[in-house]
């Protein structure tokens, strides 16, 4: 998991419960990095398992919740940090096709280890897109929060639904976007 | 919170954050080298690459891949390119390659070039470019398209390579292999006709062999054939002539006789030359024998002579001898082939000469080991083309076949005539000039003999034999207007044993003689003054009806040719001879015409005279050659010069009636005295007779002096004449 994921999160939890919600959640953890991260550093995701769950603890919010939020959060980060990913696509749908095709492509060329998971999409119509999330590490709500971060930033109207297809190797959730 | 508390938890984020920032420094770091090693290898890629393209021996161009807007612009060269073209990079960037195009860039090839390209496919061909100074040179072109990670073409890399040279090579090659294919087939066509003219002169050399081989066998065989078929041809020949002959006895009309003596002299002629043919198939048979008896070497030539002399004065021609002193008397060998040979090359020297003389040569050589006789015949004749030389003596070869027309003859009497001459061991030759005359001369070896041993001369041998049946009283007239022709007559009747000769001029005076004397035979020329032979004959016949007696009339004359015997036939004449008189011949005809007259004995009107030998005057007179003809029979000579000197004064008194211009008569007179004089030895006078004779057509004047000089030598030769008469 890249460092940017860490360190945004604990930018989003020290802006919402102060600074001392960091140190007490990052006290009840036995992290190997020892919870110091940098943006472009790589580290286990269960560490981020670990800290999300004792937030859940600290914060008294279910797990689902703050990710789907912390999800949405980060898809207005990107686009203040990484505007250049922002030119071509001009709506929800251009832009959740090139994911896959272009933007993790380009990531993998800055970071060859980094560990990014599957996004197929097919276009049904104008209107419909199905997308496919495929993954080692269970993140499909964060993606889900993404996904709903992305719809609102182009401002649109788009019904999502989700249905999980998990396998014994893989975690995987299919989400159908239909316009509204 | 407690005021410690806040240090502890602010000291563990301070831990934390410096934590994360070493960690950042060791990526940082990690990165950078990372990035330092790619870059690295990245430039040391781009120096090969760069060092490449710049040093490549290939011109190397970049140009941007707009197709459209005015063509692709160059964006890099290297320095190949620059060295190939002339322009420097700072020329050429910013340009289109169409600058380096020209008049002679193919069309073509350009067209294909841009519709490669436009399909974003590779190029790669010939093209002739133009450098910055407008001197062409051909390039062989590559050109890649170079694509971005989108698949879209944004330049194009054009490899350019000089094959000015290779191309200059090439041309030159090609040439040099058409040349030389050229040469190889030029070669090849030469060799194979080589081949062929080789094969074809190995087949004509085999086919000559075999042609060489067949001729020999079929040589022989003609040979063989030939000697057969003449021997056989002769016997049926002696028949028809035999029975020719009983027929001629026989009563005939005039017709009749005429056409029988054709058929006669006809068959006399094709048995002349069945015995040349015979002669030359004997001769190459090997069949012919040489004989080897003694005998007079100067009486064998000189007879051969006279036998010819009649024949050459006719002709106007001075026929005589030249013997050297250490030629011996009596000499071994075969007597008949000597003189045949001679009979052959004088008749021939007296075929092909028109005036002048013929002179027969007699020489020996006795010192040497082998010693030898030469015998020559010389005439101042047409002579022989040098190509013709050494063909004379080939069979059937005349040196211009027009003379078989006028002459006659088989074209094998030199070639017997060699035979002859090399069966006796001997060698023949000729030297000619052509329009000067020619020498025919032999050798034979010389064995001298013993005088005594030479048992008798020729005619008293002949004698013999040839006048068993004929009665020596037989009473003969002779009939010649040339006193030398007379004379020999006369001496050659005496020597075959008759001594009732009367002679007569012309053919009035024998008519005249006819009547007055009973005669047994006439011997008669034909070409005569006043009245000819023909004349003379028709006339006689004519007398003759009216008694039916028949005097037999035997024509002399001096051209054998069958028109002159049909034409003596048709006059009357009996029977004919052809100059030279052989006695065997004349023998013949006398013996088959004349039956002695049972009359009293003829008139004599020999002269009598005695000449007395004297070598006075002999540049005015050779006595020797009168002698040669009389055989220093004394009476004879005087006959002789009696006989020259009424001739004579006869032409003398035609020529002092000379007149301007040609004159036929005076010619005739000259012509005939020059032969008369000439015979007689008197060579001066018969040398101013020569000029008169050429000069018949020149004015009165000039004769006139010339005759001054014909009397003058005349009178000359008349004194000393009368000398001898008076001292015999």
């Amino acid at each position: 998991m890249k460092g940017i994921v860490f360190t945004e999160l604990f930018d989003m939890v020290e802006g919402l419960f102060g600074a001392n919600m960091v140190d007490d959640v990052l006290d009840d953890c036995e992290l190997e990095s020892g919870g110091a991260y940098t943006a472009v550093g790589t580290y286990d995701h269960n560490e981020l398992l670990q800290i999300v769950g004792a937030l859940s603890k600290h914060t008294d919010m279910p797990v689902k919740d703050l990710v789907h939020k912390y999800g949405h959060h980060l898809f207005f980060r990107f686009h203040e940090i990484m505007p250049v990913f922002f030119e071509k696509p001009q709506s929800a749908f251009e832009f959740l096709e090139s994911v896959h095709d272009y933007i993790h492509v380009e990531v993998k060329k800055l970071y060859p280890d980094a560990a990014l998971p599957h996004f197929e999409t097919e276009r049904n119509g104008d209107d419909k897109l199905i997308m496919v999330y495929k993954s080692r590490c269970p993140f499909a709500d964060f993606a889900e929060g993404l996904i709903h971060g992305c719809v609102e930033f182009y401002k649109e109207k788009i019904d999502i639904q989700s249905e999980d297809k998990n396998t014994d190797e893989e975690y995987s959730r299919i989400f159908t976007l239909v316009k509204q | 919170m407690s005021t410690e508390d806040q240090i502890t938890r602010l000291e563990k984020r301070l831990a934390r954050e410096k934590a994360a920032r070493q960690q950042a420094e060791e990526l940082l770091e990690e990165k950078s080298r990372e990035i330092f090693e790619i870059n690295e290898g990245l430039q040391e890629n781009a120096r090969l690459l760069g060092a490449t393209v710049v040093n490549a021996n290939d011109g190397v161009i970049i140009t941007t891949a707009d197709l459209d807007n005015g063509g692709p612009e160059i964006i890099y060269v290297n320095e190949a390119f620059t060295r190939i073209s002339g322009y420097e990079p700072d020329e050429a960037i910013g340009k289109t390659p169409r600058i380096l195009q020209g008049p002679d860039t193919d069309r073509k090839t350009l067209d294909k070039l841009r519709n490669s390209l436009g399909k974003g496919k590779p190029f790669k061909g010939e093209l002739k470019n133009y450098t910055k100074d407008g001197e062409s040179y051909w390039l062989d072109i590559s050109i890649v398209p170079i694509r971005d990670k989108g698949g879209t073409i944004t330049h194009f890399t054009a490899i350019e390579r000089d094959i000015t040279k290779q191309k200059k090579f090439e041309k030159e090659l090609r040439q040099e292999k058409e040349t030389a294919e050229k040469e190889v087939a030029e070669r090849q066509r030469i060799e194979g006709q080589v081949q062929e003219y080789t094969d074809k002169l190995e087949l004509m050399r085999f086919e000559a062999l075999e042609a060489q081989k067949k001729a020999e066998e079929a040589s022989e065989a003609k040979t063989e054939f030939l000697a057969n078929m003449s021997h056989e041809l002769r016997t049926p020949m002696n028949g028809i002539i035999g029975m020719a002959e009983m027929l001629m006895d026989s009563r005939l009309d005039t017709d009749q006789q005429e056409n029988v003596e054709t058929l006669h002299g006809s068959s006399e002629n094709l048995l002349s030359i069945l015995n040349d043919i015979l002669d030359i198939s004997k001769i190459e048979a090997g069949e012919l024998e040489i004989e080897t008896v003694p005998f007079h070497l100067g009486t064998a030539v000189r007879q051969v002579v006279q036998l010819f002399l009649p024949l050459a004065t006719d002709k106007g021609i001075t026929l005589d001898m030249e013997r050297d002193d250490d030629v011996p008397s009596a000499v071994v060998g075969d007597l008949g082939r000597i003189q045949q040979v001679l009979r052959n090359l004088i008749s021939n020297a007296l075929k092909f000469t028109e005036e002048g003389n013929i002179t027969v040569v007699l020489r020996a050589t006795t010192n040497s080991e082998t010693p030898s006789l030469y015998l020559a015949v010389e005439d101042t004749g047409v002579g022989i083309p040098k190509d013709k030389l050494d063909k004379i003596f080939e069979k059937f070869t005349q040196a211009d076949t027009s003379v078989t027309r006028k002459f006659g003859g088989t074209g094998l009497g030199l070639a017997i005539t060699q035979q002859l001459v090399e069966l006796m061991g001997g060698e023949i030759g000729v030297d000619s000039l052509e329009g000067q005359g020619s020498t025919f001369w032999f050798t034979i070896p010389l064995t001298m003999a013993d005088e005594a041993s030479v048992p008798v001369n020729l005619y008293d041998e002949k004698q013999g034999t040839t006048d068993i049946e004929l009665s020596k009283n037989l009473r003969i007239l002779a009939v010649d207007d040339h006193p030398i022709n007379q004379t020999f007559a006369k001496k050659l009747l005496k020597k075959l044993g008759f001594s009732h000769v009367d002679l007569a001029e012309n053919g009035q005076q024998a008519l005249d003689m006819i009547a007055a004397n009973s005669y047994d035979i006439v011997l008669m020329d034909c070409q005569m003054p006043e009245l000819d032979g023909y004349q003379a004959t028709t006339l006689l016949r004519e007398r003759e009806q009216k008694t039916g007696e028949h005097l037999p009339v035997v024509a002399l004359t001096a051209n054998a040719m069958i028109g002159d015997k049909e034409k003596c036939l048709k006059a009357g004449m009996d029977d004919y001879l052809s100059k030279p008189i052989k006695p065997d011949k004349l023998i013949a005809a006398m013996k088959k015409w004349a039956e002695p007259n049972d009359v009293t004995e003829a008139p004599d009107i020999e002269l009598q005279a005695e000449p007395e030998v004297s070598e006075a005057g002999s540049e005015i007179m050779d006595w020797d050659r009168l002698r040669m003809f009389t055989d220093d029979d004394p009476e004879e000579e005087k006959a002789l010069i009696e006989m020259f000197i009424t001739y004579a004064e006869e032409s003398l008194e035609i020529l002092k009636n000379c007149q301007d211009g040609e004159d036929e008569e005076w010619k005739k007179a000259a012509h005939k005295l020059k032969g008369s004089a000439a015979n007689l030895g008197a060579q001066a006078l018969s040398d101013v007779c020569m000029e008169a004779e050429q000069g018949f057509d020149q004015d009165k004047g000039s004769k006139e002096e010339i005759l001054t000089g014909i009397l003058a030598s005349y009178e000359q030769v008349t004194n000393l004449l009368n000398k001898e008469k008076i001292g015999a």
